[in-house]
């Protein structure tokens, strides 16, 4: 039963890693404009006519 | 072909509006105006016309023209109050551009770079509906990107954004705390599985103490930090004495963590850190759900933003704009046309019309002669004019009215809204069982005394109480939102669900100035009519326009020697005759004796004057039905308004019998004693447009302002509807009132079960453990209560907006 420590140690790690991921997305601003780049991801890059 | 067919069916290829009778047509696109032609031609010479391909019509209609009144060298004065970030190559700038609204804008606006190669780059916020611009300060300014945005139809408000930094930090911060209660609740949860599963391995055993000490070790982040606002609330209540919900939570979750942290140090149970952090972790998701709603409107906006940022100065036969801060006593300042004064001025020379709607509620230009006072706030209506500051900006006469109004509010005590009233009541009577359990039991048995606190706390920790109401305005202001009506905090939605009695304001709230009704008298016969046509159409008065707007399918007549004189009237020669259109006094050459002329247009051909015109301002559109229907609904309907008592007479006739009383005349002061009036009868929602009644919005348990641009609004208001919602007022309050009606059911059924609860944690019979359980479960089955509720209701078609 000694291998729970190592378990114990290994999730726990492993959530503070996902947490850590969390805090480093929401300081680095990407919570806080949850509708633009919904749209943003729909344009192409290069015009699809240059002209009409 | 088919184009001169049916050429009001053409729709402009730019902005979707029906091209009316006279299209203008390049290539093979058609444009209602040649403001949409040119953006058009700009977009396509520069190949953005893709614009046109992401949504249907995407163009902001340039047909009012551009009203970019403003010049270069002024706009770039205005830069400061927009940069966000300057160095010697880059700057970057925040705006808010109200009319960006589908994704085509988000495309243009960030290809912006495209059109002015000083641009490095910019970036859009659509929800916020702002603009973050980045460029290279020696290749474009600040006044040429403001000029461009403006050409293409997405001109930005000039009024400084409220700083958002702060608003920021705090949304980011409750997220973190989220994602940290998320993540102890979580392990938490998992140390806690043997004893869910019923394999408590004893508290002796070694790994029954590992995982105590490992859920006693994540509950320090959960407390200290997660939960860190509930103990703030907690510190104030015990340092300034403001009570809260957050009191007996903070009181709750302190007494279970304390309990958990003891048993766990003396290896007499688990403790309850499944519980608590899973209570944590919901009431925060509460919170974030909260803030999410509501970033929708920002109530940063001052009053004082209403005055111009820069005003004209002439010094020296030179014009140049200085900031009003900046204005001296004795500065000659020249405003011009629908311009703001912008601090109390001495009239120079010639006549002016000044309209005080902001501060008196009138909505008829005043006539000034050269020698008297102009107030700030006031609007030039008439041609421009020069005056002479004689109080620097900061004493103007409106900013003091606007000053106290802001402090008043600040002390005035609204009363309390029922929820409020209820968790006070419950907050005390949990405390004092609690305390008064552990009395009872102390001297009986320790244990059981302290067993029956901790249950007492926990078991009616009231967040029914604190949830549900959110959860339900929430979703009713969210619904309310889309229709046109923005309140400024959710809790708004139970004063109009509370308000027994309606105030409105007439002028700007019931009627629409923009729409105003011209009566021509059936007297005027055809040729009366050409010429009244011919001699309105050559005036700019508003009046004239109005009237020359309204005189369809008329002959021009040629005229001659067309003069007007602002504050009298107009004349012109009509081949031998002489037409005058003005004042009583102009027209027929002596002064009123009566105020039966007041509003009145006469006309005169060849000195004989015809019956007058009226000209009077339109209702908006929908208002009638819309009082009617609150008439119907037992509101009680009071109307308030700054005009003379000539009115009484069309509103009776427009709204029969519909307001209890009307009452004209009224100051400022006036319509705040009728509100404080009412308000000994119960709740009053106070409906008006803004400044000449901002004290009245104040005084009302909620003011309501109507305005049709969302950037024009009060301090004093609490919630915001837009003009063209008005009709749908009655449906909205109805929807409030339903949205008390859940919030009360929710409080009916968590009493019941508060009193049940109470009962066994009081008299010792409740396992905390049970309450714990007992406690987010019931508080859970609420919130889902009052949400699927919520969510029906607004559902239903009776209530649809």
């Amino acid at each position: 039963m000694k291998i729970v420590y190592l378990l114990i140690i290994c999730s726990v790690s492993l959530a503070l890693v996902f947490l850590g991921v969390f805090v480093w997305w929401v300081k680095s601003g990407q919570a806080d404009d949850l509708e633009t780049p919904a749209h943003r991801m729909l344009f192409e890059d290069e015009p699809i006519n240059k002209t009409q | 072909m088919a184009e001169t067919a049916n050429p009001t069916a053409l729709l402009c290829t730019h902005c979707g509006a029906v091209a009316g009778k006279n299209p203008v047509v390049s290539e093979n696109n058609t444009f209602c105006c040649q403001g949409c032609l040119s953006v058009y031609q700009i977009l396509n010479s520069n190949g953005l016309c893709d614009y046109y391909n992401i949504s249907e019509k995407p163009g902001v209609s340039r047909a009012a023209g551009n009203n970019s009144r403003w010049t270069l060298e002024e706009l770039n004065l205005m830069e400061q109050n927009f940069v966000l970030f300057a160095d010697a190559e880059r700057t970057t700038i925040l705006f808010h551009i109200p009319s960006m609204h589908c994704s085509s804008c988000i495309w243009l606006l960030e290809k912006i770079n495209n059109l002015d190669k000083g641009i490095v780059g910019s970036r859009t916020d659509f929800v916020n509906k702002q603009l973050k611009i980045t460029y290279n300060p020696g290749l474009t300014g600040f006044g040429k990107i403001v000029l461009l945005l403006s050409s293409l139809g997405y001109e930005p408000s000039l009024m400084p954004e409220s700083n958002q930094d702060g608003e920021k930090r705090e949304s980011r911060e409750i997220l973190i705390k989220l994602g940290v209660a998320g993540f102890c609740a979580g392990n938490i949860m998992m140390f806690s599985f043997p004893q869910y599963l019923g394999l408590e391995p004893g508290t002796h055993d070694e790994f029954g103490r590992l995982f105590d000490a490992a859920n006693a070790v994540l509950s320090l982040p959960l407390i200290f930090y997660a939960a860190s606002s509930y103990f703030k609330a907690f510190r104030q209540w015990v340092t300034m004495g403001s009570m809260s919900v957050k009191v007996p939570l903070a009181l709750g979750i302190g007494a279970l963590w304390l309990r958990s942290i003891y048993e766990v140090v003396n290896a007499s149970g688990p403790g309850y850190f499944d519980s608590l952090a899973g209570l944590i972790f919901f009431l925060l998701i509460g919170t974030w759900l909260q803030n999410r709603t509501f970033d929708r409107l920002r109530f940063g906006e001052k009053a004082r933003y209403f005055f111009p940022l820069v005003a004209r100065v002439k010094k020296d036969s030179t014009i140049k704009p200085v900031k009003v801060v900046d204005l001296k006593t004795g500065d000659r300042l020249v405003v011009r046309q629908n311009e703001i004064i912008p601090v109390d001025s001495i009239l120079l020379h010639s006549d002016a019309w000044i309209d005080y709607a902001y501060a008196t509620g009138e909505s008829t230009p005043v006539h000034k002669v050269a020698g008297e006072v102009l107030f700030g706030g006031g609007k030039n209506k008439g041609d421009t004019i020069e005056l002479e500051a004689i109080r620097e900006f900061d004493q103007g006469k409106l900013t003091e009215i606007w000053k106290s109004a802001e402090s008043e509010s600040k002390t005035t005590a609204k009363t309390l809204s029922f929820e409020a009233k209820i968790s006070r009541i419950f907050i005390w009577t949990t405390i004092a069982l609690a305390v008064s359990a552990w009395l009872f039991w102390i001297s009986q048995d320790a244990s059981k005394a302290w067993f029956a606190l901790v249950a007492v706390l926990m078991v009616a920790c009231p967040c029914a109480l604190a949830l549900a109401p959110p959860f339900a305005y929430n979703i009713v202001s969210n619904v309310l939102a889309k229709a046109g009506l923005f309140v400024r905090k959710p809790e708004v939605v139970g004063i109009l669900g509370d308000a027994n009695a309606l105030v409105f304001d007439k002028t700007g709230t019931l009627t629409d100035d923009a729409a105003a009704k011209v009566n021509i008298p059936e007297s005027l016969n055809t040729e009366m009519l050409d010429l009244l046509y011919s001699l309105t159409s050559q005036s700019n008065h508003p009046y004239s326009r109005i009237i020359a707007n309204s005189l369809e399918n008329r002959k021009a007549v040629a005229i001659a020697d067309f003069k007007e004189f602002t504050g009298k009237g107009a004349t012109a020669l009509a081949g031998d005759k002489t037409l005058r259109i003005g004042s009583y006094a102009w027209v027929c050459g002596k002064q009123a004796t009566d105020s039966t002329t007041d509003k009145k247009v006469y006309f005169s051909i060849n000195n004989i004057v015809t019956e007058p015109i009226t000209v009077s301002s339109e209702l908006r559109e929908g208002v009638v039905d819309a009082v009617s229907e609150l008439s119907a609904a037992e509101f009680n309907l009071v109307l308030c308004s700054g005009d003379t008592e000539v009115e009484r007479v069309n509103i009776e006739k427009r709204f029969p019998g519909l307001f209890s009383s009307a009452l004209f005349n009224q100051t400022p002061a006036d319509k705040v004693s009728v509100v404080k009036m009412l308000q000994k009868n119960g709740t009053v929602l106070m409906v008006g447009d803004g400044l000449n009644d901002a004290g009245a919005l104040n005084a009302g348990d909620a003011g309501l302002v109507i305005t049709k641009d969302t950037n024009n609004f009060t301090p004093e208001a609490s919630a915001i509807l837009l003009a063209d919602s008005l009709k749908k007022l009655p449906v909205m309050l109805k929807l409030a009132q339903k949205a008390n009606r859940i919030v009360q059911e929710t409080f009916v059924v968590s009493l019941i079960y508060n009193i049940i609860a109470l009962a066994l944690a009081s008299t010792g019979r409740m396992n905390p453990l049970i309450a714990a359980i007992l406690m987010p479960a019931s508080s859970i089955a609420l919130m889902t209560y009052a949400w699927a509720r919520t969510k029906l209701l607004t559902q239903k078609r009776r209530y649809a907006l």
